[in-house]
């Protein structure tokens, strides 16, 4: 499992006790759902944890074709025959790792349910096609991301899943920290994070506005990041923050004039 | 009709020695019938030299259709008409661009010479000054709706071209730019969202009594009002709606209640007002610094200049938001330092009250003029302040601004009806929805009708696309009787069965068995033993050996449409049956299937009277349940009026708007092609329903029609396509074909 371990700092920058509540649910092998918008740092904060803790971290990007054999696992065919090749949640459980899916919802509910043993008491995984009971390693811990703010009335978590998780609330950090989150990452100065920064607040008047959700960090890092390589303010953020958001020409309108004023 | 048209006239002189013998003897032709006609010389003298200029500009064609067309007109209205038509066309030809501007000229006031001749007269008295201030080709669209509005009303007309009606002057200052508020309202309400965090309630001023040029926006509370068109604004038309939008927001943001008018004198009122829209822009340009520059760049007055007072208040105005402005004039130059040593107290609305007081009385002791009937604010981004003051009704001395003043207060007073009488920010959201409710909620009229929306129509003649153009009015559904769907069950039992059976048979049949799939849960048994005969012969082995299914594909919802016109209450031949009767009875029918289906439907009946009046009633809505109501609304659904089915069309696609699924569908049942009172040609209502359908498909939403009868079906052929339309010519299978023809659309 090393090619799982983390051995160098990913850069986090807490917004609360997210810290210290995440070490206390995984002191107690308890599953941690992480809801928020996107790209506020919720699989950031997992990898963070996860090198905290020493502990292998085994990723799963959820989408909607993934079937259950995707994370359980399946009989391939060799050489000699059929044999079994262990999924990635298999993997982790089988090895004492956190298994972190990301954007769980984006998976079918029928695939999500496969969780479900895992997650009470039990903490045991059946393959069924291979008549295996495999019980969990006492290191092995579910963490699972989804993000509420786009999903429609079809992509919800049953309230058999939902019920199961401890959940920790992410949403964009305040102004202060947002403008050293973009300091701490990419080394811009500091006038000009204000400016992201207020660009990003302006953009998130327009949630349910003709957006689902506004800017998120991350995409003020990649303006940064493009500030620092030479382009003006005003293209960085046509480039890093209108174009990718929108495709309606009246809402990009909008951002476009957030990204102009408040240079 | 005062101008003079002589220059053109004496130009006339010029051009007749330089035409050739065939334009001679043709121009000799027509003089000679208007001459032989009787009109008189007064009108033949005018024409004589009208037709040169003509025949000059246009040519020969175009010379013979004026002529016969002036005839008609002198015929069908009178002999002072066909005059006044002549000298118009002498006054306007200059602005004509060519020789089809020009045949379109005369054609549409042909039309209106045959149908409402009295209105001749309106038309052109204003023609001129109009074309003045929007160009030929503009005014030649205000006037042909006009001429299409007046058709058998002839007071309708003449309140049209005399630029009374609210419709005229709506039309016309639409006309005057080439962004109007219709277009950018969205964006508008959008940008100003993102900016100052608010929605505000954007809506359109027509009826500003002012000459184009000088229109303002205005606000009340979050209703921000703007014109139709920012008139010679030239390529900024758009930034100036962006400057008034947030210059609005940035009062309503950073704005306290309405000053008292008090002992104020109208002087005063307008210095405050600039000092007031200074600290707003100010207080909303610190966290937006560009916002400052964007507004600046309105401010073009030269720092020099006489001392009149809108000059003066012109120059203040920039001085304030434009440190480096530096005017030589002691009065604004006292106005901006007072103004910046306060930027502390910037916050408190009362420093601009207490500026303004100041430098209204410094300018009074200066004998400076104050005309406040012509005073205008400027740049013209900026709004007329009316919001910012508490008028009582006595002092309102502006007449030039009394209209919207009127208005204003009937907001008022319908608020204070309401119990809502003060803004209250904490409570935005609250008061968003009642503003809306208030503002948006369009007046009831007598029969309980609501006007829902206004929408385009297609005039495939002129290839125009008239904005709010149709009324739409929502009328509550007729209670029918309440045993709608045990009657139906009973009358169509075998069918209902049948079509469930259909019904269930495509929802198991949804999904479909895939073998040899390169992944999935199970392994494909028949491919795994040849991938594994193949590996023991040592041969490549096909690796697809795994089996799954389709996923369940279905998303789709639908809105049906059903025509309910007067025709509809025809008897069927051989049955005591009307086709609304059949109508129900498949509605009912398909709404049953559907519902089975899981698919949201929502149906909708429709008719009209005439433009003004589309009525629509909603039987069902998308996230309705079938339940005992839909069963009532359908059976209380009456045949009346005609039929427009443009309107109707584009109506259905607003109601998608929150409609999530993959296919929308719109199926419209009609017994007849379109109709209405108000359109004399045939041709007229199909190009719009054929425009409607395709506007529809540009939302990716598809329309179908089952057409009752074949002369229903040749003309739904036209609009929806031959492949979208299903024509039942024994329409007492209706019942029986429309949830199957539904199916087959959808699978």
């Amino acid at each position: 499992m090393d090619e799982y371990k983390i051995n160098k700092e990913p850069k986090y920058t807490s917004i609360g006790n997210e810290v210290s509540v995440f070490d206390a649910a995984i002191s107690q092998n308890l599953p941690i759902m992480l809801k928020g918008p996107t790209g506020c740092g919720k699989t950031r904060f997992v990898e963070h944890m996860a090198w905290k803790l020493k502990m292998p971290l085994v990723t799963v990007s959820c989408h909607e074709d993934m079937t259950a054999s995707d994370l359980v696992g399946r009989y391939l065919l060799g050489a000699d025959g059929t044999y079994w090749q262990d999924g990635p949640l298999t993997l982790a459980v089988r090895s004492g790792a956190i298994c972190y899916l990301d954007e769980v919802v984006e998976a079918r509910q029928d695939t999500t349910v496969i969780i479900h043993s895992l997650t009470d008491d039990r903490r045991i995984l059946p393959l069924e096609k291979k008549g295996e009971l495999v019980r969990a390693h006492s290191n092995f811990n579910l963490v699972i991301s989804y993000n509420p703010g786009y999903q429609s009335v079809i992509k919800d978590l049953k309230e058999s899943t939902k019920q199961r998780f401890c959940a920790l609330e992410f949403s964009y950090p305040n102004k202060t920290l947002e403008c050293e989150i973009l300091l701490a990452e990419t080394g811009i100065d500091k006038k000009t994070a204000e400016k992201l920064v207020n660009v990003a607040e302006k953009s998130r008047n327009l949630k349910g506005n003709g957006l689902s959700e506004g800017l998120s960090t991350r995409m003020l890092v990649h303006a940064s990041r493009l500030i620092q390589q030479g382009l003006d303010f005003q293209e960085a953020g046509t480039i890093a923050l209108v174009n990718p958001m929108t495709d309606d020409n009246d809402v990009k309108a909008a951002l476009q004039t957030a990204v102009e004023l408040c240079c | 009709m005062n101008d003079d048209p002589g220059p053109d006239i004496k130009r006339a002189v010029d051009i007749k020695d330089g035409l050739n013998p065939a334009e001679n003897a043709l121009w000799q032709k027509c003089n000679d019938r208007i001459k032989n006609a009787g009109y008189g010389p007064r009108l033949s003298n005018l024409y004589s030299e009208l037709s040169i200029l003509i025949l000059h500009q246009f040519g020969a064609e175009c010379l013979q259709s004026f002529t016969s067309s002036l005839s008609l007109v002198a015929v069908k209205a009178s002999k002072s008409d066909a005059f006044l038509f002549c000298q118009a066309t002498t006054l306007l030809i200059k602005s004509i661009p060519n020789a089809k501007d020009f045949s379109d000229f005369h054609e549409i006031v042909l039309e209106l010479a045959r149908k409402n001749p009295a209105n001749l007269r309106a038309l052109f008295d204003r023609g001129p000054n109009i074309i003045r201030q929007l160009g030929f080709e503009r005014w030649l669209v205000w006037v042909e709706s006009g001429v299409k509005l007046s058709i058998n009303n002839s007071l309708r007309g003449e309140q049209f071209f005399n630029l009374i009606s609210q419709e005229s002057k709506q039309i016309l200052y639409r006309q005057a730019g080439n962004f109007t508020f219709q277009l950018l309202e969205r964006q508008l309400r959008l940008e100003t969202r993102a900016l100052f965090g608010i929605t505000p309630i954007l809506r359109e001023i027509y009826d500003d009594k002012r000459e184009v040029v000088k229109h303002r926006s205005s606000f009340s509370g979050k209703i921000f009002m703007l014109p139709s068109a920012y008139a010679n604004s030239g390529n900024r038309e758009i930034d100036t709606y962006r400057a008034a939008s947030f210059h609005l927001a940035a009062h309503y943001v950073y704005g306290g209640g309405r000053f008292e008018i008090e002992k104020l004198k109208p002087m005063q009122i307008a210095i405050i007002s600039i000092i007031e829209d200074a600290r707003v822009e100010w207080l909303a340009s610190e966290k937006m610094p560009g916002l400052r520059k964007f507004w600046k760049s309105f401010h073009s007055v030269s720092p020099d200049g006489i001392a009149t007072a809108p000059s003066l208040l012109t120059r203040l105005s920039r001085a304030l938001i434009d440190p480096d402005f530096n005017c030589s004039d002691a009065w604004v130059q006292k106005g901006k330092k007072m103004f910046f040593q306060a930027q502390e107290s910037w916050t408190d609305p009362r420093v601009s009250r207490l500026i303004g007081n100041l430098l209204g009385h410094d300018l009074g002791q200066l004998r400076v003029q104050f005309n406040a009937k012509d005073y205008v604010v400027n740049p013209n981004y900026k709004d007329d302040n009316l919001g910012l003051w508490d008028f009582e009704q006595d002092e309102m001395d502006m007449s030039n601004q009394n209209e919207l003043m009127v208005e204003t207060t009937e907001f008022k007073q319908n608020k204070s009806k309401n119990g809502e009488t003060q803004k209250n920010k904490e409570d935005d959201n609250v008061q968003e929805d009642n503003e809306t409710g208030i503002v948006k909620t369009a007046r009831i009229e007598e029969d309980n009708g609501i006007l829902v929306t206004k929408l385009a129509e297609y005039d495939y003649q002129r290839r125009v696309l008239r904005e709010d153009w149709v009324s739409v009015y929502e009328f509550k559904p007729l209670n029918g009787t309440t045993n709608y769907w045990q009657v139906l069950e009973e009358n169509y039992s075998s069918l209902i069965r049948r079509t469930e059976k259909l019904v269930g048979a495509m929802a198991m049949g949804r999904k479909l068995r895939l073998k040899k799939q390169a992944e999935g849960e199970k392994l494909d048994v028949d491919a795994t033993i040849e991938a594994a005969i193949s590996y023991r012969a040592k041969k490549i082995p096909d690796t697809n050996i795994y089996e799954g299914n389709t996923p369940p594909q279905r998303s789709i919802a639908i809105h049906l449409l059903v025509d309910t016109s007067a025709s509809t209450g025809e008897k069927i031949i051989s049955s005591d049956r009307t086709i609304l009767d059949l109508e129900k009875d498949a509605t009912g029918i398909l709404m049953k299937a559907v519902d089975k289906l899981g698919d949201p439907i929502a149906v909708t009946s429709f008719c009209s009277i005439g433009k003004d009046q589309v009525r629509i009633q909603r039987i069902k809505y998308f996230d309705e349940s079938l339940n005992l109501l839909a069963g009532m609304n359908i059976s209380g659904m009456q045949s009346q009026y005609s039929t427009r089915m443009g309107p109707v069309i584009r109506y259905t696609g607003e109601s998608f708007k929150n409609v999530h699924a993959l296919r929308k569908l719109v199926l419209i049942i009609t017994d007849g092609e379109p109709s209405d009172i108000d359109v004399s040609d045939k041709d007229y209502l199909v190009h719009d329903a054929k425009h409607a359908v395709n506007y529809l498909k540009n939302l990716q939403i598809d329309a179908f029609c089952v057409a009752l009868g074949n002369q229903a079906g040749e003309r739904a052929n036209e609009i929806f396509g031959k492949s979208r339309c299903v024509t039942i010519n024994n329409i007492e299978n209706l019942p029986d074909q429309l949830a199957k023809i539904y199916l087959r659309m959808t699978s």
